[in-house]
């Protein structure tokens, strides 16, 4: 992208040249110069020939490319339009396109940092005019149709739509397993990591690229929460209050960070008051549940032991790291205790 | 009412995942005065009482569970056959309970319902 721009630069400046001149490409590079520690931040270089050479003539054209873009995007981010032109927007299609909700780009300008997140590229690819547009995604869904002539297959999405793909060898076992069991209602969903096309309404249109499919667990929480996402006010036969957008991202994410992947996934189910309670069944036993506040913030944990009349609660804290922690040393400590164990009332 | 006469309860479809029912089946509500509404199970079998339920209620069900009247006692729950709405309507009776009480009784509930497995589930 910041080749092209710098090219449009050139042109710009020289009306009347048709080349752009033989190496203007050769000396630039981007350079990854270090990872800051304690976190995922990459800091990225751009190192331009012309450094070691402050007298090349195509230096200028790339800083200002770099300005060009990143004045873009503050565009943007404030909700203007970018100066650049649509079509070198559209090289915003292939940048960026990894970002997931909560991640960033920052590029320093002028003392402040601009930020290039997934709402400023999708602004900035309707700024391109572009009608379609490309995104790295994760997607849960069920195989619905296989047609092994033609070596493709369809998705159903949970929203009911379908995206076909093609049947290629590296996952070829996976998707006629999920096909088999697509009535059964278990083991049907797979994950599906790869680049899709989608529109401007973020309806998913035709699958560019799959980088890899793995079938997924039935208990798969984001998948549970997805489908507790599509409750209304009033599911549970006119009561029944619908669980928050909030709250099941803020469970979706702490699941994926926190909780302890060793330990069983828990079965998830809405409550009343819009909360969600997680529940599991220990093989020894044990029934836990942990009934989870409409905010978020509180998680209500009890294990019992109907044979023995045992019980443990406690009262966690999940919207701080600390009581993810704790419920997964509760899960542990109830885990590790034999069938004939007896355990201490708390 | 003998005390291994079975409580039939209906399970919302929010309440069961992967065929597993939820103890949120055996919450009373405050709307109901804490009264949870069961069949008789000796008045009506389990697939006739979703029938009722779905159709002549009109209320979603995906399946029934039960606890036996003697389960109740046990746990301090008082049952009542009071036949009202209708001549097969029973309730399990949680009133002047703490909330995490209510919570632990129906828990408890839930787990020996699922202990006896689905009675009657939608295919």
């Amino acid at each position: 992208m910041l080749v092209e721009v710098a090219k449009a630069e050139f042109k710009k400046d020289k009306p009347h040249r048709e080349r752009i001149p033989r190496n203007f490409t050769a000396e630039i590079d981007l350079r990854l110069t270090g990872i800051e520690e304690g976190s995922a931040i990459l800091s990225i270089c751009l190192v331009v020939a012309g450094q070691l050479f402050p007298n090349s003539p195509n230096l200028i054209y790339f800083e200002r490319a770099r300005t060009s873009i990143i004045e873009s995007i503050a565009a943007a981010e404030s909700g203007a339009v970018p100066r650049l032109a649509p079509d070198l927007l559209y090289y915003f299609d292939r940048f960026g396109r990894s970002l997931r909700p909560g991640e960033s780009i920052s590029f320093p300008q002028d003392g402040r940092d601009v930020v290039l997140t997934q709402t400023t590229r999708e602004r900035l690819m309707v700024h391109a005019q572009a009608k379609e547009w490309t995104e790295e995604i994760a997607l849960r869904a069920r195989v619905s149709e296989v047609d092994k002539a033609r070596r493709t297959f369809q998705l159903e999405l949970p929203n009911g739509a379908r995206l076909g793909g093609n049947l290629a060898e590296p996952y070829r076992a996976v998707i006629l397993e999920a096909f088999d069991h697509y009535e059964s209602g278990r083991e049907n969903n797979v994950l599906l990591k790869g680049v899709v096309r989608r529109d401007r309404s973020g309806q998913f249109k035709a699958i560019e690229s799959i980088e890899h499919v793995t079938p997924l667990d039935p208990l798969d929480v984001v998948l549970r929460l997805d489908e507790l996402g599509r409750l209304q006010d009033g599911w549970l036969d006119g009561e029944g209050k619908a669980p928050s957008q909030t709250l099941l991202d803020h469970l979706k994410t702490s699941f994926e960070d926190s909780f302890d992947p060793e330990l069983p996934l828990p079965y998830l189910y809405p409550t009343i008051e819009g909360g969600i309670q997680a529940e599991w069944t220990l093989n020894n036993g044990w029934d836990v549940s942990m009934e989870v506040d409409s905010e978020g913030t509180n998680g209500d944990f009890r294990a019992v032991k109907i044979c023995d009349n045992s019980e443990q609660s406690l009262s966690l804290s999940l919207s701080q790291e600390s009581g993810w922690i704790g419920l997964n040393e509760a899960l542990r400590s109830i885990g590790r205790n034999r069938p004939e164990e007896q355990t201490i009332a708390s | 009412m003998q005390a291994e006469t079975l409580l039939l309860r209906q399970v919302h479809p929010s309440f069961i995942q992967d065929g597993r029912p939820s103890s949120q089946a055996f919450f009373p509500t405050k709307k109901d005065g804490l009264k949870l509404s069961v069949y008789h199970g000796d008045k009506i079998d389990p697939e006739p009482s979703w029938k009722h339920y779905t159709t002549q209620l009109g209320k979603e069900s995906s399946g029934v569970i039960a606890v036996t009247v003697g389960e109740c006692q046990s746990g301090q729950l008082p049952v009542v056959d009071d036949g009202v709405p209708y001549p097969e309507h029973c309730f399990i009776d949680f009133k002047n309970l703490t909330n995490s009480a209510i919570k632990k009784k129906a828990d408890n509930l839930a787990t020996l319902a699922r202990k006896r497995g689905w009675l009657f589930r939608v295919s």
